[in-house]
């Protein structure tokens, strides 16, 4: 049934004042914005951000043994490991270690297959550069930048 | 002594009022448009502007400066001249209207003896100034813009009048000084709650504002009869609205909220608060509704808020013979 002149007239002043209330009751409400440069998000324990290889604190270098097992499980070609082995020795050694940002999927997979849990996932996520270049990291040097 | 003497000449009164009336309009138009930013941000869990200056204060003004250094571009296959004129067509009567706004019981350019007769009569010319708008801009969205809103403004200036009519029944004026002192001991508000309300919906309704912005619905017109504008003509369209916003707000004040009538504080401080009230009450009117069909606009005035406002021209002359 249609609902008369007067009804409709009822209707529509009850939703008003209904719309009104609920707008109003919005307004005191706290804002749900997070400023981002100024502010910003705790990031979870669990976290995966752009890797670092960890630094062993009694000799305070890294702890790579150059297996290359995060070069080979790599999915995106991401990890460049260049090893050398020094004369006179049969231990092979890490000279310098690559991640190009660019390409990392960030799954994990390298801190997982590292069998002396030699890199590790940083809380870094902002990683936004002005070239490709500059999203191949070098981490085995000093002044990396995402420690 | 020479300074008083200036200002009692005729030359020295109209430089106060101009200089008067530019620094409210320049005030209102920043204020504004900040309330405006800031209130539906806040409505929609949102904080507004907040980067320039103390929470955005200062957000208007550099917008503003924007706009200035904007290029004005002229389309191919406009009418200049009108195009040209338009804008200015719709920005000027918002700043004649500001010449019968009482202020305070001193403060005012001219109490005219029809005060509200004038008020509501240039309030019209700014419709003229949008349809050259969308008639010079040689582009159909802005001229369904313009069309829209003569049909609007034509609807609306009926209940409009009416509600004021009960106004001037019981005051038995159109000055708007003798209102305000009318509404000393009670404001019309509590007697004329009514015609406040009819008031306030056409009011919105002639300001071109959600939920009655057909003439410039975004999502049908791109922007109505502004589409074509850009830089400082598009800005004075901008300031001309919300200038409106400020006038109507203080009409509303004036005419049923008391006007500068108030205790403790001074009487200029009073009108400001109103003012600012209802515009309060007008941006959280257009952040809470959707858009109304044209249809439904029509509908909603000539089969709702005209009889209403017809039927309580008729109660109120009647009460008032009956006293």
């Amino acid at each position: 049934m249609k609902a008369s002149y007067f009804e409709k007239v009822g209707i529509g002043i009850k939703t008003v004042i209904k719309g009104m209330k609920k707008s109003l009751a919005y307004f005191f409400k706290k804002p749900v914005t997070l400023q981002y440069p100024h502010q910003k998000k705790v990031i979870a324990e669990r976290y995966r951000g752009s890797i670092r290889l960890t630094i062993n604190p009694e000799t305070g270098k890294h702890k790579c043994i150059a297996c290359t097992n995060c070069e080979k499980i790599c999915p995106a070609f991401a990890i460049t490991l260049k090893i050398e082995t020094p004369e006179g020795s049969k231990k092979k050694e890490l000279k310098e270690y690559y991640v190009d940002l660019g390409k990392c999927i960030y799954c994990g997979l390298c801190v997982d297959s590292c069998p002396v849990d030699a890199i590790e996932h940083s809380k870094v996520y902002e990683v936004a550069e002005r070239s490709k270049e500059n999203l191949i990291l070098r981490l085995d040097t000093i002044g990396e930048k995402n420690v | 002594m020479e300074f008083t003497g200036l200002l009692n000449t005729f030359l020295g009164k109209v430089i106060l009022s101009v200089a008067g009336v530019m620094i409210v309009f320049t005030f209102n138009a920043l204020i504004a448009v900040w309330l405006e930013r800031k209130i539906s941000g806040h409505i929609q869990l949102r904080l507004g502007p907040m980067e320039v200056g103390p929470h955005g204060l200062l957000q208007s003004a550099a917008d503003g400066l924007k706009l200035i250094c904007k290029e004005i571009i002229t389309p191919q296959g406009v009418d200049k001249k009108l195009f040209a004129m338009a804008p200015y067509m719709v920005f000027f009567p918002s700043l004649l209207m500001f010449i019968v706004i009482p202020f305070s019981d001193k403060l005012q350019v001219q109490d005219l003896n029809i005060g509200l007769l004038y008020f509501f009569s240039i309030s019209c010319i700014a419709t003229i100034g949008i349809f050259m708008a969308g008639w010079a801009s040689n582009n159909k969205y802005s001229l369904m813009g313009a069309v829209r809103s003569i049909a609007q403004s034509i609807a609306y200036e009926i209940p409009i009048i009416l509600s004021i009519l009960s106004i001037v029944i019981l005051t038995q004026s159109l000055r708007l000084s003798e209102i305000v002192k009318a509404q000393s001991n009670m404001w019309f508000i509590v007697p004329q709650f009514v015609p406040f309300i009819i008031y306030l919906i056409s009011a919105i309704a002639e300001l071109n504002r959600t939920p009655f912005d057909i003439p410039e619905a975004e999502s049908e017109l791109v922007a109505g009869f502004h589409t074509e504008y850009s830089g400082m003509r598009f800005a004075i369209f901008f300031m001309a609205e919300y200038t409106n916003m400020f006038l109507v707000s203080a009409m509303a004040t004036t005419l049923f909220l008391g006007g500068w009538n108030g205790p403790v504080l001074p009487p200029v401080v009073w009108f400001f608060i109103k003012t600012y009230a209802i515009v309060f009450v007008i941006i959280w009117v257009r952040w809470t509704f959707p858009r109304l069909r044209p249809d439904q606009l029509m509908n909603f005035c000539w089969k709702f808020l005209t009889p209403l406002a017809l039927i309580n021209l008729l109660v109120t002359t009647f009460i008032l013979k009956l006293l």
